[in-house]
């Protein structure tokens, strides 16, 4: 049994077609053109070429697959330009032309986000990102309730895995280090997806395992950021939650608003100009000793770690993926899929 | 561009608000680089107009031209493209040659993308057709490679020993169409090394500038008639010294980036992808300790970034390329052709594919 990854050469779509190689499932990745498909070729990957908005080419490439993931997604910003109305219509394309051109009873999965959780994960539902994946999940369930076919919705964590660049770049700034701060606290639900959960949820639903629907992936049990950073640490790792950054000595805020210090120190200067010496000389004492709280604080600051997605600080709600392996347990077992090809 | 660059940069671009007449540019192809780099760079810049911008698809060409007061132009012939003082040429490199040989006809300074030609042949060919060229090879100006440039003329660290070049990460998704030029190697030239690898052989050739170099030996992996990957060992030396180049470009290895110079005295190493990247100085390594995995620590970095005088973000080495360019034909400068269009890039390239020891249709 194949399946067919539409996307197969993106940052998720890679890394899911060694995964999924490993635990045994035929995949065929779906590229666009034969550059995005040099890396998986030269892993000994059987790659299909053809562009899934073009109806035609959706018409012959789908049919011979026994299950199809779509891990494709059109941005806004592109190569093109700036173009957020054809994405849409790419985003719209790409799932009806898959479920429309599949054979009959296969399973078709489209990777959504935790983001389509909106207001419920801390995400505005102005996003952009946020309505195109909600918008993408309706045509997506309208198109399989028109066709007949088994639809799976899987609202990704944020993936992190062997190959993701946001994993590239926690351990770079993670390892050596002993002490880091960040702005969230630590025992925050990160809403973590690593790639190895992910491969088998896939599985799970491309051997019909999993009833039909719309289901949240992230680790399981859920990962807390402190368990995320210590997953990178090369060592012992203490984390300190710090909503502003201040070094360790001084608690004073480093980097202050340059603007916000010129205009205090203008009406500072103003008011003391009116007391007498003897009070303004304390005040100037206490502003010396305040900057060199500061400048002390830029000196020893700790390493601060500060991600986008700490914005999101809610636990990502279900309906939750039935049956999951413990994220911990797969990783255990894992052989690193890239080396092993 | 000379010593004490900012005043001589403050200097040109005091000349050009001064000067009543502006120069007039033309954009030929108006894909990512012209509207991500070119064209908010040139809209930015005192005494120059943007004139037109042409395609060959109507709506990409209007796209382009709208935020900047040009005029849209759908190319049909080369000769319908209004007279300019100097046209940017961003068409893909196989479609260069009929423009180069109107506007040189025109004695139009042409601004060329990277690379210039696809071998040594066309480009010494394209050369004969125009007077005033140069090509966008931005990474020059970054502070990065200047530093490091810096460190070579200057032999402060001693004799250079080596220089390992490398630079490569998995293709991932290529934000291109099923219908790319980069694809056909007729439009691309060829794969990894004509659209990427040139970029870093223009900063070997600037940092090197006047040495001779020699390809010794290329290795090629092949995929669907494109090169992916690369390594090939080159030799650059002068009168008084011999270095060895292990250069590396790949888009199916995570090699990562990284320019790593062996002095005598110490090892510099900079990722010359990042225009504003530090250069980062360790410890020297002996001929046994190199062979050992991460042989050259790089505990401990700092700029030697003297004056801010060169590019830390990518549209500013872009900024400098065109002003260095407007310098040279508005006469305040000499300017060699062939070292503006980096013809030493080009026949590296060529003698790299040359000398590649796998053939085109083995695959990987």
């Amino acid at each position: 049994m194949t399946a067919g990854l539409i996307g197969g050469n993106g940052e998720v779509g890679t890394e899911l077609s060694f995964l999924l190689r490993q635990r045994g499932r035929s995949v065929t990745p779906i590229c666009r053109n034969a550059l995005g498909s040099a890396y998986l070729s030269h892993h000994g990957f059987e790659c299909e070429l053809g562009d899934v908005t073009d109806d035609t080419v959706a018409n012959n490439l789908l049919p011979t697959f026994d299950g199809v993931v779509i891990a494709a997604f059109a941005p806004p910003i592109s190569r093109r330009g700036f173009h957020p109305q054809g994405a849409r219509r790419d985003n719209e394309a790409i799932v009806e032309n898959a479920v429309r051109n599949v054979s009959a009873d296969v399973p078709v999965i489209y990777f959504s986000s935790v983001i389509a959780h909106g207001r419920e994960i801390g995400k505005s539902p102005l996003d952009w990102y946020y309505r195109e994946k909600r918008n993408a999940e309706t045509v997506f369930l309208e198109a399989c309730q028109e066709h007949g076919q088994p639809g799976y919705v899987l609202r990704l964590g944020h993936v992190h895995g062997f190959l993701q660049d946001r994993s590239r770049s926690l351990t770079q700034q993670v390892q050596g280090q002993r002490e880091v701060s960040i702005p969230i606290d630590p025992t925050t639900a990160s809403n973590v997806l690593h790639t190895v959960s992910l491969a088998e949820a896939v599985d799970r639903c491309l051997d019909g395992a999993i009833e039909p629907g719309t289901y949240t992936l992230t680790n399981r049990p859920q990962w807390e950021w402190s368990r995320v950073l210590t997953h990178y640490a090369d060592g012992e790792l203490r984390i300190r939650y710090e909503p502003e950054e201040t070094g360790l000595l001084s608690r004073v805020p480093v980097d202050p608003d340059p603007d916000v210090v010129a205009q205090a120190k203008d009406l500072t200067t103003l008011v003391l100009s009116s007391v007498p010496d003897s009070v303004s000389g304390v005040l100037y004492n206490r502003f010396l000793q305040s900057t060199a709280g500061s400048e002390i604080a830029a000196l020893d600051r700790i390493p601060r770690i500060d991600l986008e997605v700490f914005t999101y600080d809610q636990k990502a709600p279900g309906p939750y993926l039935p049956g999951q392996t413990k994220t911990d347990e797969l990783l255990s077992e894992m052989v690193d899929p890239v080396d092993e090809s | 561009m000379q010593e004490d660059e900012a005043s001589m940069r403050a200097k040109l671009s005091q000349w050009f608000r001064d000067s009543s007449d502006a120069v007039t540019v033309g954009v030929v192809g108006s894909g990512w680089v012209s509207t991500h780099f070119h064209l908010p760079v040139l809209s930015q810049m005192d005494g120059v107009t943007l004139s037109y911008v042409a395609d060959i698809h109507e709506n990409a060409a209007r796209q382009a031209s709208r935020t900047y007061g040009a005029t849209p132009i759908t190319i049909t012939e080369s000769d319908n493209l209004p007279r300019t003082d100097v046209a940017l040429l961003a068409t893909p490199v196989g479609a260069r040659e009929t423009y180069l040989e109107t506007f040189g006809d025109r004695g139009t300074a042409v601004f060329s993308e990277k690379p210039f030609a696809t071998n040594t042949e066309t480009h010494r060919r394209y050369l004969e057709l125009v007077d005033e060229v140069s090509c966008n090879y931005m990474r020059t100006w970054y502070s990065s490679t200047n530093q490091l440039k810096n460190a070579v003329q200057s032999d402060f660290f001693g004799p250079l020993r080596r220089v390992e070049l490398h630079e490569g990460e998995i293709v991932g998704s290529t934000g291109q169409g099923s219908d790319t030029f980069r694809t056909n190697v007729d439009k691309s030239g060829g794969g990894v090394l004509m659209e990427e690898g040139c970029h870093l052989l223009s900063q070997l050739d600037h940092i090197f500038e006047g040495w001779d170099q020699t390809v010794e030996h290329t290795e090629i992996k092949w995929h669907e008639g494109l090169d992916v990957d690369l390594r090939s060992e080159i030799t650059i030396e002068n009168d008084e010294v011999s270095v060895p180049i292990e250069y590396r470009k790949s888009m199916i290895e995570p090699i990562g980036n990284r320019a790593r110079f062996y002095f005598e005295g110490a090892t510099m190493s900079v990722d010359p992808f990042e225009p504003g990247a530090q250069v980062k100085l360790a410890e020297p390594v002996t001929e046994t300790a190199r062979d050992r995995p991460g042989a050259a620590t790089t505990d401990g970095s700092y700029t030697i970034d003297p004056d801010n005088s060169f590019a830390t973000e990518y549209r500013q080495a872009v900024y400098l390329g065109w002003l260095d360019f407007l310098d040279a034909i508005e006469g305040h400068r000499e300017a060699d052709p062939a070292q503006q269009t980096r013809l030493d890039v080009t026949e590296l390239m060529t003698d790299m594919y040359a000398s590649a020891t796998r053939g085109r249709e083995g695959e990987t």
